[in-house]
């Protein structure tokens, strides 16, 4: 997986995998001066890119939201 | 995994750029030949760093900075803002799993700080309470201790930063050996008030034990805490060719002002 970006939390910095292939064709530059937003509404304004994806079929792979947040909590 | 400790920086301490271009060399040689090493440092001048992304651009005066002699750099880890002055540098640098993780590793080094330090008769440990992001304070980092930083009665005696690439962790931070700090403020926008907050070897011990022995208790601390055994060793010339590449990224004013 590429790495598309970092991210801070706290004071550690760490990589931000893309989970499907594609071209960036928008980044959320508002990010930059309130990152919080990604914590406070990530399935809103903490948008983070938009992605053309190159093969949709990708999508069935990933996890969503719930199943997401149970994986982590293992 | 191997693991090397690399101490010839305490004796000749170096400037800021060259600090961060080895720090940052050892984490893609840790990345690439799965390797861990931990390094001791000092600074010579006198040196403010910023966090990668910390604003920094309107907060501080670089100019009143190089009237003082003061050196600044931009560090690859996150975080706020360090003077390093009188202080003994660490940098920790692993393949992510060899720890249990990013989260696992930060609670690791800190362990073994506080190990090391109590062999020094430090009475240091972590803190508690919540993380919370102070992102886009101006606030120096040793203003507050995050959770899981090592203090002393509560004041700030270490601060630390982590960068986590390519499943490589870089940890890296300040042991005060003497000072609180509050000089940071002269060369700031806004005032800070730092009484209370930091504390330093000397303040706690009365005095500073020599760089040998200091050292000696943190290398017990990480190899009692972490599980691994130090090798002392000394720069490959592939790790030093590259320190050299990324001294110029770490020099370049681009990079110390981008924000």
């Amino acid at each position: 997986m590429d790495v598309f970006g970092t991210v801070e939390a706290v004071k550690a910095v760490s990589d931000l995998y893309c989970p499907i292939s594609g071209e960036v064709v928008e980044v959320n530059a508002a990010l930059g001066d309130d990152p919080a937003v990604v914590n406070s509404d990530p399935y809103g304004r903490g948008w983070m890119i938009k992605l053309r994806l190159s093969n949709t079929a990708e999508l069935d792979q990933l996890l969503g939201g719930s199943e997401y947040e149970a994986h982590i909590n293992k | 995994v191997r693991a090397s400790f690399l101490a010839d920086d305490v004796a000749a301490p170096r400037r800021g750029a060259r600090n961060m271009a080895v720090d940052h060399a050892l984490l893609e040689s840790a990345q690439h030949d799965q390797t861990a090493a931990l390094r001791l440092y000092r600074w010579q001048p006198a040196c403010l760093s910023f966090g990668r992304n910390q604003p920094a651009r309107g907060f501080y005066d670089a100019e009143l900075a190089a009237q003082l002699g003061i050196d600044i750099v931009r560090r690859p880890t996150g975080g706020l803002a360090v003077l390093h002055d009188r202080e003994l540098t660490y940098a920790f640098c692993a393949p992510a799993k060899l720890l249990g993780g990013p989260r696992s590793t930060y609670l690791a080094v800190n362990r073994a700080l506080v190990a090391g330090l109590r062999r020094l008769g430090v009475p240091a440990e972590l803190s508690g309470g919540a993380e919370r992001s102070r992102f886009g304070t101006v606030q120096p980092c040793f203003a507050e201790p995050a959770a899981g930083e090592v203090v002393v009665h509560r004041r700030k005696l270490v601060g630390s930063a982590q960068r986590c690439e390519q499943h490589t962790i870089l940890q890296h931070g300040s042991i005060l050996l003497d000072g609180t700090q509050a000089e940071i403020g002269r060369i700031a926008a806004v005032p800070f008030d730092m009484s209370g907050r930091a504390t330093s070897i000397i303040a706690v011990l009365g005095s500073l034990p020599d760089f040998a022995e200091i050292a000696s208790a943190l290398v017990a601390g990480f190899q009692d805490e972490c599980g691994i055994c130090l090798a002392p060793a000394q720069l490959s010339a592939g790790v030093a060719a590259r320190v050299t590449e990324l001294e110029q990224l770490y020099a370049s004013t681009d990079w110390t002002w981008r924000r």
